[in-house]
């Protein structure tokens, strides 16, 4: 190794244990001498280094970083309540009915007649023919013969659809009758029942013509005289 | 979490006085040198699952502070002159020359920068020839090259007649 290249090498590195610049101190010895000359300046340049540091400067570098991750964290939480309502919200639309849906009434005409046995079916009044003919109207239907006794007629609805619930005298028992528009998407079996209650359903024009009775009446029956007493213009 | 933020004060207890050195000799600037340093950390932070290996580490940190140093001249919009060219401004980085090391601390930070990084990145951090390349990405040879002229200029300096600061003959 010739002289520059030593030099070069030591003021590059003074603490150098490179081979090559061993073997070149041991060529030339004398070159041990400019090798500690470069260590002692080495050293000194390596303590100027070493400026001195605040003293809190560790904590506040803590501090500040777990200030910014309690925000972040809060946004974190915020961020997350934000996106589970959406995501509940999002989720509703899809579950509220709509043209996918096909909405069965069954058991909400029976669930309206359990409901109504506390009142209507406790009514005493006698709902007179004109009366029953207004209510009729709005379904494109008229009574054409005589009926029973009608004790109440009051409007409710069945997915969200306007329809009539009459409650009538039979034979033995009082009768739940419905006049439900028919709606696509929307169903309705001809025979449903629950434990207590048993329905039939007919279609007459533009609408469902539903009879509930108590299971140990006679709904066909009953649902039977109806037709023949109502017209349903289509 | 609680791992993570072990991990993140080991990290600042063991490198954060070398670092903040670091940012200083870079930007000759105390409050400049900590606002570097607090971004740099909180950056660390955010980003810590990335460190695989704590070896790494004081790599990983240098090159987030070099970024952010970087960065600090862009958000600035400096005319981008050399800061060698600038008169330190007094109270930028303190080097009284009646303390111990100032005339050596005046001749190191009058270093041009491309001299000095490689230099401090040696003696504050122990880095071989092969790692400042690395760190500075460039090739070991100009590395080399600039360390021999850092410490080349200093012994010259050195034994030079004392250098004024502030006035001039003539």
């Amino acid at each position: 190794m010739d002289e520059l290249e030593f030099r070069r090498r030591v003021y590059a590195d003074p603490d150098s244990a490179e081979p090559e610049v061993l073997a070149a101190i041991r060529e030339q010895p004398a070159r041990q001498g400019f090798k500690k000359e470069l260590q002692r300046l080495n050293d000194e340049i390596k303590q100027a280094a070493c400026l001195p540091v605040p003293e809190d400067l560790a904590d506040r570098l803590i501090l500040r970083q777990s200030l910014s991750s309690h925000r972040q964290n809060q946004r974190r939480w915020r961020f997350a309540i934000a996106a589970s309502l959406a995501v509940m919200l999002g989720l509703s639309v899809y579950l509220l009915p709509n043209e996918q849906h096909i909405i069965q009434i069954d058991k909400q005409i029976l669930a309206h007649v359990h409901h109504s046995m506390a009142h209507e079916f406790l009514a005493q009044k006698h709902v007179s023919r004109a009366e029953l003919n207004r209510k009729l109207a709005r379904f494109d239907a008229s009574i054409t013969g005589d009926l029973p006794r009608v004790y109440s007629a009051n409007d409710c609805t069945f997915n969200q659809i306007a329809s009539l619930h009459l409650v009538m005298e039979g034979t033995n028992g009082r009768y739940s009758v419905f006049v439900v528009p028919k709606q696509e998407k929307q169903a309705l079996a001809n025979r449903f029942s629950d434990g207590n209650l048993s329905g039939q359903a007919i279609d007459m024009g533009g609408a469902h013509l539903i009879v509930i009775g108590a299971r140990q009446q006679n709904v066909q029956a009953f649902q039977q005289v109806l037709q023949s007493r109502l017209r349903f213009s289509v | 979490m609680a791992d993570k933020q072990k991990r993140y004060e080991a990290l600042v207890h063991a490198l954060h006085a070398d670092l903040y050195r670091y940012a200083l000799w870079l930007v000759r600037d105390k409050s400049v040198a900590e606002d570097i340093l607090q971004e740099t950390f909180l950056r660390a932070w955010r980003s810590l699952d990335s460190l695989k290996d704590e070896k790494a580490a004081k790599a990983w940190l240098i090159t987030i502070l070099r970024r952010e140093n970087a960065r600090r001249f862009e958000r600035k919009q400096f005319n981008l002159v050399d800061m060698d060219d600038m008169q330190l401004p007094g109270d930028s980085l303190s080097m009284e020359t009646q303390q111990q090391h100032g005339e050596l601390r005046a001749l190191m930070a009058g270093l041009a920068t491309e001299y000095r990084e490689p230099l401090l990145l040696q003696v504050l951090f122990g880095f071989s020839g092969e790692e400042i390349a690395q760190q500075l990405n460039l090739n070991k040879n100009t590395v080399m090259t600039r360390l021999f002229r850092a410490r080349n200029q200093i012994k010259e300096q050195l034994e030079q007649p004392q250098p004024h600061r502030g006035s001039q003959d003539g």
